[in-house]
Formats: C-alpha cells, sequence, structure tokens
C-alpha cells in the first residue's frame, strides 16, 4: 500500500475517533444507522438463488443477507459503513465518486432520518448496466526492410471476448484471448552470413542462430475468470487465467509447446478511475523445448526437455488523461534466474480539438524469456523504444474512431559475457485505424521499419 | 444643463434596466420540479454552475445547496460570500435568483447553461479565492470551458436574449 494511503487511512482512524469523543464539536455530523440498496436484483435473480436451497423460507433468508452483504460491500469500497459517522461533505463527495466510477448505469444516493437527532438511513439506489458481449481484434502488418539482410513480413492477430460485462468499468466475468503471430523472411541469412555481414559483434551460439531470418510463429490461448464476478461491489478483483502456447520456428525445427497458470489480485485504489490498478500475482508455467539444430542433440529421444518455473509478480496499470502507464515485473521463485519486466508511458503533450500529440517509451527487461510474446529462445536483452504518437479521432466513422500514426525509434541490445554484445538500432513508422462497431473494437495498423522488428 | 441632467437620467433608468438583466427563473422553474426538488429531498449536497457568455464576456456562478433534514431549511451558498438559508418552498426562487445575472448587458445574445456537479470544482474555487483575495488578473473564459466541462447533467442549455 502505498506510503499516502497508510497516512490517510490514519488520518480517518483519527478523525472518527476525534469524532466519537468530541461528538457535539463535529460540523453536521450523521451517524448511519442502516445502509440500504435498491434495484441490484439484476447482479443475482432470486429464483437463481433460490435452487441452492431445499428450504424456500431459508432461501428467502439467505438471498436477503447476500444482497445486503453485496449492498454494504459497494459502500464499502468507498470507505462508507454502517455505524460510523459522516459529514454532508463526505456524502456529497460518495455521490460524485459513485457516479464518476461509471460502474453503474445510474446512481442516486440519499438519506433519511432516524429515529434519533442526526442519525440517517443511507440509501442507494442503483440500474446496472446490462450484461453484454464485448468483442476486441486487432490485427497488424509489418514490412522489414532490412538492407544487405533481407526484408522480413510479419503478421500479428489479437482477439478477446469480454462475456458477460456490465458496461466499460466492470471487468467481464469471463474473457477469451487469443494471440497469434507469424513472421516470414524473404531472403533467409545463414547464421554464418549474417555474421559475416554489417553486424561486426560477437555471438553466442544460440544468439547466432536466433538474430539469422527465420521464419516462424506462435500462438497463445488464454481463458480468465474474474471472481468474484460482480467487481463493482468490490475494490479488490481476484482472478484466474489458465492458457496454452506453442512456438515454431521453421529454419531450426525448434518448437515449444507449453502452459501456463496465472493467479493473482487486482487491487482499485481510486474508484473514480475504475481502470487504474495494481497487482500481485503468482505465475506458473510448464513447457517443453524442442529443435534438432538449436539444441545440437545426437539422439532423437533426448530432443526435447521439460520445464516448469515459478514466478511471482507485480502489474500496474494508471491511466489518466494526460498519462497512461503500465508495467509488469515478474521473478521466478525457482532456484534458476528468470526475469522479464515491462514498463510503457504515454505522455500526451498537446491536444488540440480532434488531435492529439504524444510521446511514448516502452522498456523490456528479460532474462531467460519464458512466454511465447517475448520471442522464446532470443537472448537475455534490454529493448527500449521511443516514440511519437499522433492520434486523430474520427467521430463521422463511429464512436472512439480515429487515426493513429506513431514514428520512433528502438534499441536491442543483448546482455551475455562477451566483449562486444550484439546490438541493434531500429526506426519505424505505423499507421492505424481503430473504431467501435456496436459491441466490436477494430483496430489495424500497418507497421514499416528500417531492421528486424520482431 | 437640462442636456445633462436628461443624460443622467437615462444613464440611471439604463443601468436599472440592466439589473437583473439575464433572469433564467422562467427557465428554471421547470428544471427545479423535474431534476432539484428529488436533489434537495435526498439530502445529499449538490452544486449547480450557470454559465453565460455571448463570445466576448463570459459569466460564471455557482449555487452549492444543502438541506437540512431536520429543520426542512435549505441553504444555498455561492462558495464565495454570499450565503442564504430558505424554507423548502422558497427554494426554487432563491436559486433562480443565485444562477441569474445581474451584471448582464441586455440586448445582447447569450449562450446559456445550467449544470448539475460539474468536476472543474477546484479549479472554480481558487477562481473564487483569487477573485476573493483581489488577484483577478486571469480572465477566464466560461463559455469556452463549458465546452468541454464534464458534467453530472447539462440542465439547461439555451440561446438567450435579456
Amino acid at each position: 500500500m502505498k506510503s499516502t494511503s497508510i497516512i490517510f487511512t490514519l488520518f480517518m482512524f483519527s478523525q472518527s475517533a476525534l469524532a466519537k469523543d468530541n461528538a457535539p464539536l463535529r460540523k453536521s455530523p450523521f451517524f448511519i444507522d442502516g445502509i440500504h440498496c435498491m434495484g441490484l436484483t439484476a447482479y443475482v435473480e432470486e429464483e437463481q438463488f433460490s435452487k441452492a436451497y431445499a428450504d424456500a423460507d431459508m432461501a428467502k433468508i439467505a438471498y436477503k443477507t447476500m444482497q445486503q452483504t453485496q449492498c454494504e460491500n459497494i459502500f464499502k469500497a468507498y470507505d462508507v459503513i454502517k455505524f460510523q459517522w459522516v459529514t454532508d461533505e463526505e456524502l456529497e463527495n460518495l455521490s460524485f465518486t459513485l457516479k464518476k466510477s461509471n460502474k453503474f448505469k445510474q446512481v442516486d444516493i440519499s438519506i433519511e432520518k432516524s429515529e434519533l437527532p442526526n442519525h440517517v438511513h443511507l440509501t442507494g439506489h442503483f440500474v446496472p448496466h446490462a450484461e453484454k458481449h464485448k468483442f476486441k481484434l486487432h490485427v497488424s502488418q509489418s514490412l522489414e526492410k532490412g538492407g544487405d539482410t533481407g526484408n522480413r513480413s510479419s503478421t500479428l492477430f489479437e482477439g478477446k471476448a469480454n462475456l458477460y460485462q456490465r458496461g466499460q468499468a466492470n471487468d467481464p466475468k469471463y474473457s477469451v484471448g487469443l494471440k497469434y503471430f507469424k513472421t516470414q523472411a524473404k531472403k533467409p541469412l545463414s547464421a554464418d552470413e549474417l555474421k559475416r555481414g554489417k553486424n561486426d559483434v560477437t555471438m553466442t551460439p544460440e544468439e547466432t542462430i536466433i538474430q539469422s531470418r527465420q521464419s516462424g510463429r506462435y500462438f497463445d490461448l488464454n481463458f480468465r475468470v474474474n471472481f468474484p464476478p460482480y467487481s463493482s461491489t468490490s475494490w479488490l478483483n481476484p482472478y484466474l487465467v489458465v492458457g496454452l502456447f506453442q512456438q515454431q520456428e521453421t529454419m531450426d525445427k525448434s518448437h515449444i509447446t507449453g502452459n501456463y497458470f496465472e493467479y493473482g489480485t487486482e487491487i482499485h485504489p481510486d474508484q473514480t478511475n475504475p481502470k487504474a490498478y495494481f497487482g500481485l500475482s503468482l505465475l506458473y508455467s510448464d513447457y517443453a523445448v524442442g529443435g534438432n539444430e538449436y539444441f545440437d542433440y545426437d539422439n532423437e529421444s533426448q530432443d526435447h526437455t521439460n520445464k516448469n518455473i515459478l514466478f511471482a509478480g507485480i502489474r500496474g496499470h494508471f491511466p489518466t488523461e494526460k498519462f497512461s502507464a503500465h508495467y509488469s515485473v515478474f521473478r521466478s521463485l525457482t532456484e534458476e534466474m528468470h526475469l522479464f519486466a515491462e514498463v510503457s508511458a504515454l505522455f500526451t503533450i498537446y491536444k488540440q480539438g480532434d488531435f492529439s500529440h504524444n510521446i511514448a517509451g516502452d522498456f523490456f527487461y528479460l532474462r531467460q524469456a519464458i512466454l511465447p510474446q517475448h520471442r522464446f529462445g532470443l537472448p537475455n536483452r534490454d529493448e527500449t523504444t521511443i516514440y511519437y504518437q499522433g492520434n486523430y479521432s474520427l467521430n463521422s466513422l463511429g464512436r472512439d474512431s480515429s487515426i493513429i500514426f506513431k514514428f520512433g525509434g528502438s534499441e536491442y541490445l543483448a546482455k551475455n559475457n562477451l566483449k562486444t554484445p550484439y546490438r541493434r538500432e531500429n526506426t519505424f513508422g505505423e499507421l492505424g485505424l481503430q473504431s467501435s462497431i456496436n459491441d466490436f473494437d477494430l483496430s489495424l495498423a500497418l507497421i514499416y521499419g528500417s531492421q528486424r522488428l520482431y | 444643463m437640462k442636456t445633462l441632467r436628461t443624460s443622467i437620467l437615462l444613464f440611471f433608468l439604463l443601468s436599472y434596466s440592466a439589473a437583473h438583466a439575464l433572469d433564467v427563473c422562467g427557465l428554471y422553474k421547470n428544471v427545479h420540479q423535474r431534476d432539484i426538488v428529488r436533489r434537495i429531498k435526498s439530502g445529499i449536497p449538490f452544486k449547480l454552475l450557470s454559465i453565460a457568455g455571448d463570445g466576448e464576456a463570459s459569466y460564471k456562478t455557482i449555487a452549492h445547496i444543502k438541506y437540512d433534514l431536520w429543520s426542512e431549511v435549505v441553504t444555498i451558498d455561492d462558495l464565495k460570500n454570499k450565503v442564504k438559508t430558505v424554507s423548502f418552498p422558497e427554494s426554487e426562487k432563491a436559486i433562480c435568483q443565485f444562477i441569474s445575472f445581474p451584471n448582464a448587458l441586455a440586448g445582447k445574445n447569450y449562450h446559456y447553461q445550467l449544470h448539475l456537479n460539474p468536476i472543474v470544482g477546484d479549479m472554480i474555487s481558487t477562481n473564487n479565492k483569487r477573485q476573493t483575495q483581489g488577484i483577478d488578473f486571469l480572465k477566464v473564459n466560461w463559455r469556452r470551458i463549458a465546452k468541454d466541462l464534464e458534467t453530472e447533467k447539462v440542465l439547461l442549455e439555451i440561446d438567450i436574449k435579456p
């Protein structure tokens, strides 16, 4: 927890303690005798809930208790609980924060007099968003012009289905994600040719093979469950991801097949910014690697190696109007050192009408990459990318439609014990289009680079 | 001498006619019944931001409204120096006076907006403080701000000629 949050919590505690001791000194205090909610039946239907109970009266009591807990959890997420003092400023702030969170289609709160003076009942009137399936599709096509190292075209396809999602701010109950990547070398160079080329550097044998112009593909399929499914009632969002992946490189016939499980929790500290979170997670991956040239096995029966690794990691996402940042750091808990970290940030430097100008940067730190999107098998490396991103809104095309163009440069620096590790610089340009049609978010991108992009 | 006297008289007459030049009470009546009564009765304080602009000058005023459930009185505060406490039935008239612009000039065409709980609360408070401290060196174009203003609801938006 952030130190500011701790200080704030201590401050709130001290304030409430002072308030109890010096009640008459409080400025317009209300004591909350009860918290009530209306309109939450959409989350769990009584008929469905009652099926788990043999006795109808028992089911009714259990349903009401469940609803009351759910109701109090909503307010708890906004630091308001039963039997506490609140000022009218705090109630005004609560009303504002609930509305700003966009977790409900409509929300109003009201207070009613209780039996004692200054004692109130707090009631929330909620209209939840309807459950909907939402889909995202992203396709990017890149062309690399590598001079004497040949050309390459690559295609990246990413699809995501968010199932039973209530509005944009709440997490879906389930989501299914698919990533497919294919890269095709036009004039593949052998490892020796590559070494004789412009890259006057030393490489480890693995790097030499990998940096030659291979063709290959990978895919990653994953399924995510968010617990509890009703994220609008909580600031904690535990989740479980189950995924499987496969990577194949055609030239050296290497292949990697595996699966992974991630269990974590996202913590949403700012209810007015529901997309912002930081989280902790455990990632377990189990995979098998094979490939004659790559691993130089003589015996066909030994042509694979199995590994399983447990990682602990942190993730975070912090989007605001003018700045957004995303980070993730995972470190292996097993003896062998594996570490991968990713930090990306985007600053909006100027916005005029439909045009916004941004500066962005990505940094990847990879030691023994583990997932296909980290390009399995590539050597230990640091990758830094800095680019300009311009967004031009095209409202005439539909909701959230825009043209995106990027240009910038990146650096790839191999990390090994050799004297002059392999280093590559790259410049690139990208033209993209994104739009939302009904419940589909579509985006397309064309990328052109001077050197190897993937 | 006679001309001077006539001019002074005319000046005072014009000044008098300019007072309460932008009176929105007639327009506000429906809004009050439709949205505000329920808001007041909920017991949760809220803000109204009233903005009028004609392209050259712009005016804004705020009404922070609180309701006491026990004494059943409504307190209206402009967050500067004007506070008024009235009974619930009198609240409509009192609020509309708070959100009208007595200094607006007659004969001009104003674009008027009434916002419920605008999100520029802090900015408005800072600007109010500046004005109170007499350091209003920064002329704020409220009409432009209103264009991109994030607000809970736009209660009223109309072109009006006082």
